[in-house]
């Protein structure tokens, strides 16, 4: 078993990261239990209904940038909201499109001003990889992994969430699919809104897709760019 | 306090620091409680220097140099020492420092 302090949680709000201002994290995920107990049961049967997907995050204001972003963001629907644990590449992460339904700054004179935030899914949660975490500065193809194919009834998920960008310049941003690891017959499944500031996109492709290799692209225009982005790939 | 100090006389020390973590680093901000202590040979004098004292620190801020944000005057004791007869009163206060 490996056991893990929880120190160094990855949060990415829309166009931000909201890692160095939390220091509490939540994410409850489940489905409602609906009763189809009928004449003839010895014991209360239960069916799995609607999956509720709700988080929750506390830290310390930043009144010179999250306050505001936070404040501005209640009731917005379908902001990108992505969880990674420790922000390495490849690594497990989770990610929903949400709306903040709460958000709470407070505390006692003489303590440090705190705040609660809390958010709800307008989508499916999913579990996926973290596919790119960085600040890129050319075009480049990222690592391709081996994510799996898509059934029909399943999608491909992806959310950008882009945390600087430097003026005047493009970032366009491709998750393609192969089958196999080199990519050599890459095919483009899923186009980013084309970003040029802080901010962040979401996109899904229904399958069948039967490629299982994916890979995240990215390309960068314009004198002397670098853009620090964030892309999370899921399958469900 | 050195030997024989002319009194009324005064000491600090640091007693804890507490830095405030989030997840993947500290936001900067230390809660630092320090301990005054007002050496007088009268209760009276002692009140009066440990009023001094709490006038000058509490709600103080600067953000000149390293950046205080506030001061806040935690709790004061009143002490008497009947060997060397003295008045001994601890101020403790609270400083929210940024480093």
């Amino acid at each position: 078993m490996a056991e893990t302090i929880y120190r160094d949680q990855k949060l990415w709000f829309g166009g931000y990261d909201l890692t160095g201002t939390m220091n509490a994290l939540g994410l409850d995920c489940g489905a409602e239990s609906k009763d189809n107990t009928v004449f003839g049961d010895d014991t209360k049967s239960n069916i799995g209904g609607l999956k509720t997907v709700a988080m929750q995050c506390e830290g310390l204001v930043d009144t010179t940038t999250y306050d505001k972003v936070l404040f501005d963001n209640i009731g917005v629907a379908d902001v990108p909201v992505s969880f990674g644990s420790s922000g390495d590449e490849g690594d497990p992460a989770y990610t929903f499109k949400a709306s903040l339904g709460e958000y709470s700054p407070g505390g006692a004179v003489g303590e440090l001003l705190a705040f609660s935030v809390g958010g709800s899914s307008t989508g499916k949660l999913v579990q996926g990889s973290l596919m790119v975490n960085g600040t890129k500065t050319a075009t480049a193809d990222g690592t391709a992994r081996q994510l799996g194919a898509v059934s029909a009834t399943q999608k491909v998920y992806a959310a950008l969430h882009v945390i600087s960008a430097s003026d005047a310049d493009t970032l366009d941003v491709i998750v393609a699919s192969d089958d196999n690891a080199g990519m050599t017959s890459a095919t483009t499944r899923l186009t980013f809104d084309q970003q040029t500031a802080i901010g962040s996109d979401w996109q899904e492709l229904a399958g069948a897709i039967t490629d299982d290799y994916w890979r995240v692209s990215w390309t960068i225009t314009d004198a002397d760019p670098s853009f620090q982005f964030v892309v999370v790939v899921a399958i469900l | 306090m050195p030997q024989n100090a002319i009194l009324p006389a005064l000491s600090y020390f640091r007693v804890s620091t507490v830095r405030h973590s989030a997840m993947g680093a500290d936001c900067g901000v230390v809660s630092a409680r320090f301990q005054v202590d007002v050496w007088a040979d009268s209760s009276s004098s002692a009140r009066a220097v440990a009023a001094q004292v709490r006038s000058a620190l509490q709600r103080w801020s600067t953000t000149s140099g390293t950046v205080v944000q506030d001061i806040f005057y935690l709790n004061e004791t009143n002490l008497y020492d009947p060997q060397v007869k003295i008045h001994p009163t601890a101020c403790d206060f609270e400083v929210h420092y940024e480093e």
